[in-house]
């Protein structure tokens, strides 16, 4: 061991000892189940600090209304929600060991697990999508050299294919933190994977940001095009926390700029956009991108994006609801052209959150009939009943969520959950 | 022996009483603060409590118990990043200033609290092996069990994690210009 290892070694002790046998709360026993309607994940957490264990509720809403009446006549003839989805189990319930993060098929109406796909090695499953074939599912796993991109499928009698490695699905990523997680998204034609990734700038200077570069990955030659820079802003930190294709060659992405940097605080980020990109040049500056909509008294904290059919964008927006610190979920469905609100799909009042606002998630289908969204906090008791939003079971502890339609072709349904 | 969910064996309580101060010490030097350590701990107490019949093993056990602090360590981790970007704070690090007490400043002098926080500018991962390496004396196939990775990956993981600690320590200097840790505000 050398001086380093072992001022190393005397610093961890140390810190160790502060904390103390005597300051330790009392371990509390696991309760009794109340009776009906308890999801067995709430017993640990009425018992448990928030902190710990956070538990985000994926949230359905379907046919961006809830009830067939108002579905506009219009649209395309309704279809039954999927069947199934993907997501990327951190404390696997279901598992007798408490597994690493992993990749899971479960059923929508049940939760069942139908499959696992384990992990390749030294990796941890990040984020997912699913194709239009419905049959095609695409993983990405941080390595401790960046982020590769994974494949499997589920064959015709409903068994999973291994993982393999796609074409050009490595993305440089050195010194990357594992926790800067990237969000990945299939463009509808399926011909392209596009990843918002963080560059981690950490050379002895303040970072320049979270998930700050965009890479579209050719699924047929592996090229990749990136886009990054132009929109950095000095003493800030940018963020692109949710991407969405709208379209073959367009993405929307969401952006805010924090500012404080580093891997540190983010103060309240009060300048988020929604932007769109034209990626079918070769890359370039995020410069090129326009915005769509900005944070306003109505949304004052854009959090997530879903490009819906004709037009349509899906914005999730979080707001601070009392002085308490409670905070206020929606979910609207809103005109790309002008901005304007064409409808509230989902609204939340003030839900308490322990560690400042939470939204995580929102994915559309292409026919726009499902979003999945994912709240943090919300207690399924209140949103369960004909028509309304409602959880999907098993997902209480999933980090990112795919669902998929197995009958049928079209349906992409993808969420970013953190829980 | 099944048991129920609002029971607790004994040999179980017996077992996580000796080891909940080690458990809560390893998380909190995992998420840098005592209050979310104890959390995480009492999270897989909860869980254990569920599975205890299938546990049955004293050794495996407590490397069940290692390795469900680690993920829930992790998570904690994975689910500040996300509320950082949208304005949420975290509690603050033992080796933060202010100091927490005058003992604390005692025990944890300038310069170990200068290469904890030098350690903290660390990705998560390499963060990991090292505080289970030099903290909990695990040998490489023990992390790589906690960590879910292969031997070779924590050997690599350690190896970059301590050349790019001792790159930091020795460019930044007593008080050195290393980024602000968990919990520190500008």
């Amino acid at each position: 061991m050398n001086s380093m290892e072992t001022e190393l070694t005397s610093a961890l002790d140390a810190a160790a000892e502060t904390v103390r046998a005597q300051t330790l709360r009392p371990l509390m026993k696991p309760q009794a189940r109340r009776a009906r309607r308890v999801s067995p994940w709430l017993a640990p957490i009425a018992a448990a600090s928030a902190v710990a264990l956070i538990i985000g509720l994926a949230v359905t809403i379907a046919g961006h209304v809830h009830t067939p009446r108002v579905v506009p006549p219009a649209v395309v003839a309704a279809t039954a929600p999927p069947r199934y989805y993907i997501d990327i189990a951190v404390n696997n319930n279901t598992s007798v060991r408490n597994q690493p993060p992993v990749v899971m098929v479960q059923s929508v109406a049940t939760g069942a697990v139908i499959g696992r796909i384990a992990s390749p090695a030294g990796t941890v499953p990040v984020d997912v999508a699913a194709a239009s074939d419905d049959r095609t599912f695409y993983v990405a796993y941080q390595a401790n050299d960046g982020i590769r991109i994974y494949s499997f499928s589920m064959t015709a009698r409903g068994t999973l294919t291994p993982m393999t490695a796609i074409k050009g699905g490595f993305v440089d990523a050195p010194d990357n933190n594992a926790m800067l997680s990237p969000n990945i998204a299939l463009s509808p034609d399926g011909a392209d994977l596009a990843l918002s990734v963080s560059s981690t700038t950490v050379h002895g200077e303040q970072q320049r940001g979270w998930n700050d570069v965009l890479v579209v990955i050719s699924l047929r030659t592996g090229a990749h095009r990136v886009w990054q820079g132009g929109l950095y802003r000095p003493g800030e930190v940018l963020s692109i926390p949710s991407i969405s294709w709208a379209g073959s060659g367009t993405l929307d992405f969401v952006s805010f700029w924090c500012t404080s940097g580093g891997d540190t605080l983010c103060t309240p980020a009060s300048n988020t956009q929604v932007r769109t990109l034209s990626v079918a040049a070769d890359g370039g500056s995020l410069a090129a991108s326009t915005v769509l909509l900005s944070a306003s008294a109505r949304y004052p904290g854009i959090a997530a994006v879903a490009a819906g059919t004709s037009g349509r964008l899906y914005i999730m927006a979080l707001s601070r609801a009392d002085a308490k610190g409670d905070v206020a979920a929606t979910v609207d469905q809103v005109s790309a052209a002008t901005g304007a609100v064409q409808r509230v799909l989902y609204r939340r009042g003030a839900f308490p959150v322990t560690m400042g606002p939470n939204v995580f998630g929102l994915r559309a289908d292409s026919s726009g009939q499902y979003l999945l969204a994912v709240i943090y906090s919300l207690h399924w008791e209140e949103l369960s009943g004909p028509g309304a939003p409602h959880e999907l079971p098993g997902t209480s502890s999933a980090d990112g969520i795919a669902w998929l339609r197995i009958t049928q072709a079209v349906l992409r349904i993808r969420v970013l959950l953190w829980a | 022996m099944a048991v129920s969910r609002t029971e607790v064996p004994q040999d179980l309580a017996d077992l996580f009483r000796a080891r909940h101060l080690e458990l809560v010490r390893l998380a909190a030097l995992l998420v840098g603060d005592q209050a979310s350590a104890e959390d995480v701990v009492q999270d897989v107490f909860l869980k254990v409590c569920a599975r205890w019949d299938r546990l049955t093993e004293s050794g495996v056990a407590v490397s069940y118990f290692r390795t469900a602090v680690v993920n829930g360590c992790r998570s904690v981790h994975r689910r500040r990043t996300i509320a950082r970007r949208f304005g949420g704070t975290v509690e603050a690090a033992l080796w933060a200033e202010p100091e927490p007490s005058a003992e604390a400043a005692v025990i944890l002098a300038e310069d170990r609290r200068r290469v904890l926080r030098a350690l903290a500018t660390l990705p998560y991962r390499q963060r990991e092996a090292i505080v289970l390496r030099f903290y909990g004396r695990l040998t490489e196939p023990e992390i790589a069990e906690s960590m879910g990775i292969s031997r070779g990956t924590v050997k690599s993981t350690l190896s970059r994690g301590l050349d790019s600690l001792g790159s930091r320590l020795a460019r930044g200097g007593p008080g050195g210009p290393f980024p602000p840790v968990e919990g520190e505000e500008r």
